[in-house]
């Protein structure tokens, strides 16, 4: 009997077989998993989305075995299977695989998460104060503008540094969606560094908001009451023709505009069991399994690639660099309202909804308890979402015609 | 290579400025269109007494 207790413990047993450099990723990366289910657990990074994806890094980094070819592998995912039968295999072998090809590798998984953004999303601001939501939303897309060129500067080609320079518009989906027209060898590594930073950016904007919005400003009060009340149907007829008007002008991003402008209509029209059907079970179970395959995803050999690491780095240059613009844009404001406008409403132009518009009333609130600014954060808020998806549908349209 | 994506970038950023204009005059438009018509007219929320 050829038996070795090995045979038993192969996820032990897989690390005698790997090289070391690989065996040594592996251990970081089961580490890293724990340390984000700390993380967390702590709420200091989103417990939604970090908690499955760390038990996915986790599992697929422990749980590697001998397959039937002899090589290691996982019954996870396989991401790289593209022969027909290889893939009939995979699909009924491996339990995420059927998520993966059905779900991520079309694009899905992004429009499930729009579909429930949509129908949680409120426009009253927007609708009540369009041009300048808008303006404040552009100026904050800065770092998903500069970070193009730059990110081709440092040895990117341009479809990878489109797909990296997404990660400063701050929406998930859009970066997942993003990078898979463009760059699907890195897509992994890019949505994964982009929901990293953006579960983060709770934490790191205050920071830069100290440092550019002097505490007088900051504290600046706006009255919540003068936002003009928008009717539901003034909000469907801007959904019906946005999303019409905008998957003209960009066919590329019509999926995505078509989801985020469904989940608004439902929700103007109150159609009260497709909101909640969206805003509930969709979009946190599309999140849960969003965060659990790319968690699966995350194994040894993807985060060995060398361009991970300049990805790390671009991804934060990325989000400093809107976030810059976007306080740059929530001063130009100040200014032009004579002095009636806080300036923070520019971090919401970031977008990351509603994030970004919770750190600008965190902020205010801090400098001045009676300052109430969040529902006039939401207008560049929501307006960036706009903004990213006209930029992704410039990018994935434009960029493999160069 | 890095020209072209300063240029492109540049470009982008022009389309969308054009684009986010168009539909904040979209949504001028839509709120002329239901006002002429004399519905769903925008109004100033009331004010809370403390």
């Amino acid at each position: 009997m050829d038996f070795s207790i090995w045979d038993l413990f192969q996820g032990l047993y897989t690390f005698t077989l790997e090289e070391p450099k690989v065996a040594a990723v592996r251990f970081l990366l089961i580490t890293l998993g724990f340390l984000f289910i700390y993380l967390g657990y702590r709420k200091i990074l989103d417990p939604l989305l970090m908690i499955p994806m760390a038990i996915g890094m986790i599992g697929v980094n422990a749980g590697v075995l001998i397959l039937d070819a002899g090589e290691a592998g996982n019954l996870f995912v396989n991401p790289l299977v593209s022969d027909q039968g290889q893939l009939l295999d995979a699909l009924q072998i491996n339990f995420l695989q059927p998520i993966f090809n059905f779900t991520f590798s079309n694009g899905l998984i992004a429009c499930l998460v729009f579909m429930g953004i949509g129908a949680i999303t409120d426009l009253d601001y927007l609708l009540a104060r369009p041009m300048m939501s808008m303006m404040i939303a552009l100026a904050a897309e800065l770092g998903t503008i500069l970070t193009l060129p730059i990110g081709v500067a440092a040895g990117l080609t341009i479809n990878e540094a489109a797909s990296i320079a997404l990660v400063g518009g701050a929406d998930g989906p859009m970066v997942l969606y993003g990078s898979l027209k463009l760059a699907k060898d890195l897509f992994v590594p890019i949505t994964v560094v982009a929901y990293l930073y953006l579960s983060l950016c709770y934490a790191g904007y205050p920071y830069l908001i100290k440092l550019m919005i002097p505490k007088k400003l900051r504290g600046i009060p706006m009255d919540p009451f003068a936002i003009p009340e928008v009717s539901a149907g003034k909000k469907f007829a801007f959904a019906v023709i946005a999303m019409g008007i905008l998957s003209l002008l960009f066919p590329v991003a019509a999926p995505l505009f078509a989801s985020f402008f469904l989940g608004v209509a439902v929700k103007e029209l109150k159609l009260t069991r497709f909101q909640e059907f969206l805003s509930g079970p969709l979009l946190y179970g599309s999140t849960l399994f969003l965060g659990l395959v790319l968690g699966a995803l995350l194994s040894a050999d993807v985060i060995l690639d060398s361009k991970v690491l300049l990805l790390l780095g671009l991804g934060v240059l990325a989000l400093l660099l809107s976030g810059i613009g976007g306080l740059i844009g929530g001063l130009i404001y100040y200014k032009l309202s004579k002095k009636k406008v806080n300036p923070l409403i520019g971090i919401a132009g970031v977008s990351c909804l509603p994030t970004t518009a919770k750190v600008a009333q965190k902020c205010a609130a801090e400098a001045n308890v009676f300052a109430m600014i969040l529902p006039y954060a939401m207008g560049p808020c929501v307006a960036g979402v706009i903004t990213t998806a006209i930029i992704t549908g410039i990018y994935v349209g434009g960029i493999p015609h160069l | 290579m890095v020209t072209k994506a300063i240029v492109f970038a540049a470009a982008a950023y022009g389309i969308a400025l054009v684009v986010a204009l168009f539909v904040a005059a979209i949504i001028k438009l839509i709120f002329f269109a239901v006002n002429l018509r004399g519905g769903g007219g925008s109004k100033t929320r009331p004010v809370q007494k403390a």
